[in-house]
């Protein structure tokens, strides 16, 4: 009798363990939103500086680190190694924490123009330390929120 | 079930085992997460998601068009024409947009090469190369004029072909040891107009202002000097009904796309072409046919033409002295009008006579300087008369060429094999290849130094007098390439003495000094604004006047027929045609240019031989059945397709493959020296084996049914179908009913929309295998349907793709909802929630939904030529033309943006955007004063399949035949 009630509880674990919140990944520096977004204060924009003009935010370039790091808090450890790459013509590749799947078309600009926070998708990144997903970012949740708006729901709007 | 073998799976094990299987596979750790690069320091002109453009040169042909590429992200995804260009005006035709797959072609290489003592090639460093060329050309510049080198190149009629020359004349050698090959030169047309009026030049034709054009052989719409300008100008003229509107006249043994368009065609026996023009040319002159305001030498020529005997020109053209009466009378009436050619499909033996005719009949009419255009030409590096590059091979063959170096010219592969070009090649010590693709020539080479693609390098090229199109890097090199004039560079400062250096320290200094005497007079500064101007223009437009010609009178002799020959008659004319896709070996290793059926036979990736039904019928051969064709030069095998629009006596077959350069002898035309493409005559055996080809359209017969229409002026419209009952409310769509119209008396089936969508859409090529099961993924097709009647011929073609119906069959198959209509009227099909099940392909009367049997490839580097802004779909899907919405969507963003509703012609999909003949009219059917309404309420417009009430998007309008007039 003992058998069964082992496979159940492995069948179980592994569920459990499957639909878990995967963590946040691990950057290759701890950069922390909350220190700049959040104590320091810098916009959004200063950084993901595409993201009214494009479908992208994007993600700051080296050199844009470098125009207050070469000032700024040069005795952290941390931002000598982000100083240091970028001096050695280097970038930092950074892990995705945002991803929608290749057949599904966002665009930044439509819902910054929109009027829409980027906390209302991304959490309020600026008490974040580690920046994790803060919303499922699943077909539902999107269309959920194109209704409550009033935004378009036809399928061409985003599958292309 | 107690005999069961113990070790054997019992049905519980096996559940158990896949259970368990499946637990593991879902507790295995998900894929890492992606990778985001930042930029070290971000280029200001990039935007990250939004495309950036470059005005560039295409050199896929002499012609010259300029190119908008579109780039993502530092990649070019597409080509469209420059606007600015006042040769192509924001056209490109479809070679030109395949040229995009030649830059990304998989087949590239990566770098330079070296030819080993094995006979394999290896990588070699860039300096390493260069220091052997360099010291390889030691020994021979130490001779006088640098005897043993030589350089065969294509035209470069730019900074290219200026440093080419300076680097010969550094290593000593004479101007005529640099031979320019292009082996479709219109080498008799040049010679005409030496004989003619004394300009050894090619004219540019006008036909903007022609109402008649006669066509001999002189496939414009497709290869012929300039085709996207041709056609365009051509198609300015129709789409009309009456006696304004443009004829055409196609006169040669078979119909190309160009005598598709034509009204009328007179099918000659190949090689007759100079009888009809002398015919013609005598029919004018003759004064008692009293055609007024000819030419004041028509009299003269009159008198030199009154021997011809108008018998033997019906006999040995098979075009009655009625036909040529009745053109004869069309051209004297209708004027101005263009009478064109030779082209490829008429040059044979007297291909210059034939030449001199077509002018001389231009002339007394008086279309020279009118629609026939003299003083254009920019004459920048013209080919090599042809008894140059003959030279060149004796010179081979004897051993007396040490250095050969071959600059994008492949004599060993596009060349009849009959000139044993190779074999010349193969003599040659040192071959030094540039070429960027592997072709025949580089087989041969010993060292290869690949050459940048035309994207990624610097050109001021030359293709009109007042026309100099700049040519610009659209991104970085996608292999390790160097360009051949950064080479040149190179090895010049390696040369031993008496050689030296060029003086450019490198390819873009020397690019700069050349285009900066674009500019005469201004400097520094302003100098630098002008240059940066043009090429973000995309070159220097000015207008040039036309030069005024007079005519000399030409030797009789010109004027005298070819003796009639004595024929087998067991033989058949070998005719070869040249299509926009497949007309030399470099599009081998370029998909698009093979996956792409060709229009009139609906073959792809193989070649084949084109017989008329009749002839089939007589040799008892039926399609699809394998033939020998033997000529004096050589055999080969092919599979048969029958073609009404060939002349009886002709066998055809296409270029771009070895079979016809096997059949080609070594025949030239007498007087210019040109290749005698059509001289050939060939016996066909049966080899009684089949040999199925990969042909798309299962028929070209409309089974009864009026999917193409055609108005003439007696019945100016297509006569409106019966309103259908009424079961549902008919849909309506408040925002916009996006809708597009399609000229077919415009349209000229030439496919460059066909390859613009491959290009926009990430449309997958399946490979010839799967062509023959009938598996195309092209969202676009022209569909040819062909009839004979009363002994003449008619093809008419129709682009077709998904119809966007207001009221779709496919939708309410769907079991999943995956395809449905959205408010602005266009048929979703949405990929993600597709299954698969086929049910709309079946229930689409147009079947234009392609299913996806297969995951599509795109071997690297061609993955990253697709467009970011539409899914790559996976196998099982279903998917279909989408009226680019990922266009109409940019636009609308683009209006929402500045708070404007979207302007009519702001959406552009990518067929209407390229088509040539401006055949295509995309917008919004909701706004009545919007061009596509306008045309959805011509009398010529109609729906296809319009009866089955499914309401589509697109408006045909019916082609003008007029050929009883």
């Amino acid at each position: 009798m003992q058998r069964p009630a082992l496979t159940a509880a492995a069948v179980l674990g592994a569920l459990l363990l499957s639909c878990a919140e995967p963590p946040p990944p691990a950057q290759p520096v701890p950069f922390s939103h909350r220190i700049h977004a959040g104590t320091n204060g810098i916009g959004c924009r200063m950084c993901h500086a595409y993201v009214e003009h494009s479908t992208v935010a994007g993600i700051p370039s080296m050199a844009r680190c470098f125009g207050c790091h070469k000032f700024v808090a040069r005795d952290k450890p941390d931002v000598q190694r982000v100083v240091q790459t970028f001096q050695e013509g280097k970038v930092l590749a950074w892990n995705r924490v945002y991803r929608v799947p290749d057949h599904v078309f966002f665009t930044h600009e439509r819902h910054i123009a929109a009027g829409l926070r980027c906390q209302t998708c991304h959490g309020e990144v600026q008490q974040m330390d580690v920046v994790r997903q803060a919303s499922p970012l699943t077909m539902g949740w999107c269309v959920d929120c194109h209704r409550q708006r009033h935004a378009p729901t036809d399928c061409l709007i985003c599958h292309k | 079930m107690s005999d069961e073998p113990r070790d054997a799976l019992s049905r519980r094990t096996f559940l158990k085992v896949a259970g368990a299987a499946g637990l593991l596979a879902s507790c295995s750790p998900p894929a890492g997460p992606q990778k985001l690069l930042p930029y070290l320091v971000p280029p200001e002109e990039i935007i990250p998601g939004v495309p950036l453009l470059y005005r560039t040169v295409c050199r896929e042909c002499p012609a010259g068009c300029g190119v908008t590429a579109r780039t993502r992200e530092g990649r070019v995804v597409k080509l469209e024409g420059n606007p600015d260009d006042p040769i192509g005006r924001g056209a490109l035709c479809a070679r030109g947009q395949a040229a995009l797959q030649g830059l990304y072609a998989p087949d590239r290489f990566k770098g330079p090469m070296r030819r080993g003592a094995d006979g394999a090639l290896a990588s070699v460093s860039w300096d390493d190369a260069t220091a052997a060329l360099a010291a390889a050309l030691g020994p021979a510049i130490a001779k006088p004029s640098a005897a043993g080198v030589r350089m065969l190149t294509r035209p470069e009629p730019g900074a290219t072909g200026a440093l080419q020359r300076e680097f010969m004349a550094k290593l000593g050698a004479t101007p005529r040891q640099r031979v320019v090959l292009d082996p479709f030169d219109l080498a008799p047309l040049r010679a005409a107009g030496a004989i003619v009026f004394d300009r050894p030049e090619l004219p540019v034709f006008d036909l903007s202002r022609a109402r008649t054009v006669v066509s001999f052989g002189a496939d414009f719409v497709e290869t012929w000097l300039s085709p996207v300008e041709l056609a365009r100008d051509f198609a300015g003229g129709r789409g009309r009904i009456g006696e304004e509107r443009t004829r055409l006249v196609w006169i040669g043994p078979r119909l190309c796309l160009t005598g598709v368009s034509a009204d009328e065609w007179l099918s000659v026996r190949s090689g007759g072409e100079l009888w009809v023009a002398l015919a013609l040319l005598r029919w004018l002159c003759d004064p008692a046919n009293y055609v007024p305001g000819l030419a004041a030498e028509a009299g003269s020529l009159s008198r030199l033409l009154t021997g011809l005997d108008l018998g033997a020109a019906a006999i040995e053209s098979g075009v009655a002295p009625t036909a040529i009466a009745k053109l004869a009378g069309e051209l004297a009436r209708r004027r101005p009008s263009a009478v064109l050619g030779p082209g490829v499909l008429s040059t044979g033996r007297h291909a210059t006579e034939l030449a001199v005719a077509i002018q001389l009949i231009n002339w007394v009419l008086g279309n020279v300087g009118s629609t026939v255009l003299y003083g254009l030409d920019p004459v920048a590096d013209p080919p090599s008369p042809v008894p140059a590059v003959d030279a060149l091979l004796d010179d081979m063959s004897a051993g007396r060429v040490e250095v050969l170096l071959v600059h994008h010219a492949d004599p060993a592969g596009a060349l009849p094999l009959a000139l044993k070009a190779a074999e010349a090649i193969g003599r040659v010590p040192l071959v030094v290849s540039f070429s960027d693709r592997p072709d025949a020539t580089t087989q041969l080479a010993r060292l290869i130094l690949p050459d940048t693609h035309p994207l990624e390098s610097f050109d001021a090229i030359s293709a009109r007098r007042g026309v100099v199109a700049l040519s610009q890097p659209v991104m970085t090199p996608v292999a390790d390439n160097r360009s051949a004039c950064q080479v040149l560079i190179d090895v010049a400062a390696k040369l031993p003495a008496p050689a030296g250096p060029l003086p450019y320290d490198d390819a873009y200094a020397h690019f700069q000094q050349r285009s900066a005497t674009l500019f005469p007079g201004v400097s520094g500064d302003q100098l630098a604004e002008a240059q940066r101007v043009a090429q973000q223009r995309g070159g220097v437009f000015g207008e040039v006047k036309v030069e005024r010609v007079s005519l000399r009178t030409p030797d009789p002799t010109l004027l005298v027929p070819p003796v009639a020959r004595q024929r087998d008659a067991a033989a058949l004319d070998l005719v070869v045609f040249p299509t926009a896709l497949r007309n030399d070996p470099s599009g081998e290793g370029v998909p698009w240019l093979r996956e792409v059926p060709d229009v009139l036979s609906s073959v792809s990736w193989s070649p084949w031989a084109e017989l008329a039904p009749a002839t089939a019928a007589r040799l008892g051969i039926s399609d699809g059945d394998l033939v020998a064709l033997t000529t004096q030069a050589g055999a080969v095998e092919l599979s048969v397709c029958t073609y009404p629009g060939l002349h009886e006596g002709a066998v055809a077959v296409p270029m771009g493959g070895r079979e016809p350069l096997v059949l080609l002898a070594a025949a030239a035309d007498s007087r210019s020296g040109a290749l005698a493409w059509q001289s050939g005559r060939a016996t066909l055996t049966r080899t009684g084996r089949r040999a199925e080809l990969p042909r798309f359209q299962g028929t070209p017969n409309q089974q009864g049914r009026t999917i193409v229409r055609t108005v003439s002026a007696a019945a100016p419209a297509v006569p409106k179908p019966a309103e259908p009952g009424k079961m549902v409310p008919l849909p309506t769509f408040p925002e916009h009913r996006w809708a597009m119209a399609i000229d077919m008396d415009r349209c000229t089936g030439c496919q460059a929309c066909v390859v613009a969508c491959y290009a926009e859409n990430n449309v997958p090529v399946m490979g010839p295998e799967a062509m023959i099961r009938g598996r195309n993924m092209g969202w676009l097709r022209i569909e040819p349907f062909m009839e004979e009647k009363n002994g003449t011929t008619r093809v008419d073609l129709l682009p077709m793709m998904c119809q966007q119906c207001g009221n779709a069959p496919c939708e309410p198959v769907c079991p999943v909802y995956a395809t449905y209509t959205n408010e602005e009227g266009l048929n979703a099909q949405v990929y993600n929630r597709c299954v698969g099940t086929r049910y709309c392909s079946n229930n689409c009367p147009y079947k234009v939904r392609v299913f996806n049997w297969a995951e599509p490839s795109f071997p690297e580097p061609l993955n990253m030529q697709l467009n970011p802004d539409v899914t790559v779909r996976s196998k099982g899907v279903m998917e279909k033309c989408t009226f680019c919405v990922q266009r109409i969507r940019a636009a609308e963003n683009t209006a929402r943006d500045e708070r404007r509703p979207v302007r009519d012609g702001e959406v552009v999909p990518a067929c209407a955007q390229t088509c040539p003949a401006r055949a295509i009219v995309f917008g919004d059917a909701d706004d009545p004063r919007s061009a596509v309404s306008a045309l959805q309420r011509d009398g010529r417009g109609y729906n296809v399949l319009g009866e089955l009430n499914t309401l589509p998007a697109i408006t045909y309008l019916a082609r003008v035949r007029d050929e009883d007039r």
